[in-house]
């Protein structure tokens, strides 16, 4: 059985080289100014959705729990990261331009993390429906808030003006480090969902009551992933600050969570590989289709709706991409499928961003 | 000994990608390189692309606004085009959403004939822009983008005034035309566009030696309950009352509301107004007044009426709106830079040209000023009978 396969540290080797490999393209591409600005763009902006939605795939295909909030921590963190680099100008730290972006990223991440934890505990008291509307109206809170902090309009800080929109944020943004961002985002979250923790979260999901009765902190644990989900939707929102330039406070209205919500349930809910390729397919969709222009709309929403009605489990389901696995079937055809499943699974770690890498 | 090496290696692998990409590689970064533009002269006809929001809560301001620029772009064609070059206009939406904005420029940014961007549409999305027209050194004409902070006073124009702007019209026909001395004034804190306005009349209007007897706020500006604060406002015995919303709150709500607690004093609102719903005695707008871009009852300017007989005709008798204005307008400001600019010109070169350009359109005469935005004459509509009537057309103070 181990001759015809690749070991478990054999399969770590080959998707980290996979993840190489295809940075090496990226970067090949970007390098030689093959091209544009525009792809440059969206390679940008699928790298945030992918962050977004895979965090929120966390909270709603793993732990169970829908929410309709998470573009109100992706604000948080983009606000915190905007105000948190400004003030360090304001100041006038001087540092190299990608560790400033890596700090106010991660800074902007765990206000997010700590809001999290504050609105989780009281919200994830309540299942299903109701959840869902505590979240949606803790996004629109977050909204009217940050409408009326006179620190985070025009140009921010003291030069603040209430109710205008936060302008002059350095595009500190660089695509290599923030590929490199999604990829450790993606990582970490394939990890934890494979952990000792992650099961107990999808026991939770699976029955409550059982998981309580076998030892597992129900409370604890909810809380702990909406904080991680929060964690990352608060860096994908430093990445979006750090890349746009400018924030309005509609960016935390549910009209984009809801967005997100649609990626992770149309790759599946609880799969990573259904995540990223629903992220990246979705970003890159409308902008495919420009070609249609007046009707581009209209076939975007037509293709929901089919996805929908033909696999109502979304495109991948719960199934995972794992690149070892590929290679063992392509290489070892012989083996034995019924045990190279597990095996794979188990193998599976840091496959993910493989898969997304190949999109880009 | 193999598994353990293997795993350092993969480890080593990745951190060693990982520190090349965080040491200096330009091809990450995320601004335009400084590529040469093409001149008028490389290309047979003149691009001009557009960004504007033509799906979305906001698809109709953005459709106006494409309708304004294809009249304008059939309109110069068909009468030799620029420079006795044809325009071609490359449209691209961007769903009201920052995002796509950034994308939709970003790509026409990328392709080197585009002379020019007209749009975006909305404030927000003009906001994201107004850093990468900088970047890419494109000079971007937005028609209809009133906030105060999108201006950056580089390659970012447009043609409509700025929210401030008309706080500060208002308290100048506050006290030159209806000649009041106690104005007050009602804004809603939480929307950008409400505070803004509102806080510039206030300012405005101490200036201009007016007494404000009453400044008074809500939340947000859809609010549908005013009553408590227009009390107050009657109460400080104003003559004179300003109140920046949008239609949708000032028709229904703010305006029935303040006659009915006994104010019949003036009720004075921004460009917000177009569109107000009247519910009701038509009697109860009467002395409501409100400052737009445009009327097609304007009977100063000429080009009104020619503007709105040839969009009729190209449009099954349909009436153009402020946002169709605006956009031909826009159209023709490239028009007069670029015909200055001259056949060689660059990207840069037309920028050059609007930089400070006089013009006059079917929105009013104006100057843009340093930050790239115009100080144009207002027009002040009243409702009559229901209807908003043309009253007078305010020039910009000198």
């Amino acid at each position: 059985m181990k001759k015809s396969m690749l070991s478990i540290k054999q399969s770590y080797i080959v998707c980290a080289i996979g993840v190489v490999v295809l940075f090496g393209v990226l970067m090949g591409v970007c390098e030689t100014g093959a091209v544009s600005l525009y792809v440059k763009g969206i390679i940008m902006t699928c790298c945030i959705a992918v962050i977004m939605t895979t965090s929120l795939n966390l909270t709603i295909g793993v732990l169970g729990q829908l929410t309709l909030g998470c573009c109100g921590f992706e604000a948080i963190g983009a606000y915190s990261a905007a105000l948190f680099s400004k003030l360090l100008v304001a100041n006038g730290v001087v540092m190299n331009d990608t560790v400033r972006f890596l700090l106010v990223t991660v800074a902007g991440g765990l206000v997010a993390c700590i809001f999290g934890v504050l609105i989780g505990i009281p919200a994830l008291r309540l299942h299903g429906d109701y959840l869902a509307i505590i979240t949606l109206g803790f996004g629109e809170i977050i909204r009217v808030i940050i409408q009326n902090l006179k620190v985070a309009g025009g140009e921010g800080l003291d030069k603040g003006q209430q109710g205008q929109a936060l302008i002059g944020i350095d595009r500190l943004a660089n695509l290599y480090v923030v590929f490199w961002i999604t990829v450790v985002t993606v990582v970490l979250l394939f990890m934890f969902a494979r952990s000792r923790y992650g099961r107990a979260v999808k026991a939770i999901r699976d029955d409550e009551i059982a998981a309580s009765a076998s030892g597992i902190n129900i409370t604890y644990m909810k809380v702990l992933v909406f904080a991680i989900s929060a964690f990352f939707a608060g860096i994908a929102g430093g990445i979006f600050a750090q890349y746009i330039g400018a924030l309005t406070p509609s960016m935390a209205g549910w009209l984009q969570s809801i967005n997100y919500v649609i990626m992770v349930v149309f790759g599946g809910m609880g799969s990573l590989t259904g995540s990223i390729v629903s992220a990246i397919g979705l970003t890159i969709l409308p902008e495919l289709l420009r070609a249609f222009s007046d009707y581009r709309m209209l076939v975007y929403s037509v293709v929901l709706v089919l996805i929908m009605i033909f696999r109502p489990q979304g495109i991948f389901g719960n199934w995972e991409f794992s690149l070892p696995k590929a290679i063992n079937r392509i290489f070892y055809p012989k083996g034995k499928k019924g045990k190279n499943g597990d095996a794979g699974k188990a193998e599976a770690t840091g496959v993910e961003e493989t898969k997304e890498a190949k999109h880009e | 000994m193999r598994h353990k090496f293997a795993g350092r290696a993969a480890a080593l692998c990745v951190a060693a990608a990982m520190t090349l990409s965080l040491t200096a590689c330009s091809g990450g970064n995320m601004y335009a390189t400084s590529e040469d533009s093409m001149k008028l002269s490389d290309n047979s006809v003149i691009t001009l692309g557009s960004v504007t929001t033509n799906s979305g809560a906001a698809a109709a301001y953005g459709e106006a606004e494409v309708n304004g620029f294809k009249l304008a772009v059939s309109e110069i064609n068909a009468s030799g085009g620029i420079l006795g070059k044809q325009i071609k206009l490359k449209s691209m939406d961007d769903k009201g959403d920052v995002i796509e904005a950034s994308n939709a420029f970003n790509r026409l940014a990328g392709e080197k004939d585009v002379i020019g961007i007209l749009g975006p549409t909305i404030s927000s999305t003009t906001g994201a822009v107004a850093p990468l027209a900088d970047q890419n050194q494109l000079p971007s004409i937005a028609p209809a983008a009133t906030s105060d902070s999108i201006e950056t006073g580089g390659y970012l124009f447009r043609t409509c005034f700025k929210d401030s702007y008309q706080g500060e019209i208002a308290a100048k026909f506050a006290a030159e035309d209806l000649k009041v001395k106690k104005v007050a004034v009602l804004y809603g804190t939480g929307d950008p566009y409400s505070s803004g306005v509102g806080k510039a009349f206030v300012n405005a209007a101490k200036k201009a030696g007016l007494e404000v007897v009453a400044e008074e706020n809500s939340s947000s500006a859809d609010d549908t309950e005013y009553s408590s604060q227009l009390q107050k406002v009657q109460a400080a015995g104003a003559e004179f009352l300003y109140a920046p919303y949008y239609y949708s709150a000032a028709g229904p709500y703010i305006i029935p509301q303040a006659r009915a607690v006994g104010y019949n004093g003036y009720i004075m609102g921004p460009d917000g107004y177009d569109g107000l719903q009247i519910t009701g005695n038509k009697a109860r707008y009467n002395k409501v007044l409100y400052t737009t871009h445009y009327s097609p009852d304007d009977t100063s300017n000429k080009k009104v009426q020619k503007f709105i007989t040839s969009y009729k005709k190209a449009n099954n008798g349909a009436s153009p709106n402020t946002f169709t204005a605006l956009g031909y307008d826009s159209v023709y400001m490239f028009k007069q830079a670029i015909e200055k600019a001259g056949p060689n010109a660059s990207r840069a070169d037309i920028r050059k040209a609007i930089y400070g350009m006089s013009f006059s359109g079917v929105t009013g005469k104006f100057t843009l000023d340093s930050h790239g935005s115009p100080k144009k004459s207002v027009i002040v509509l009243e409702m009559k009978n229901g209807k908003p009537t043309y009253r007078s057309t305010i020039e910009p103070a000198k």
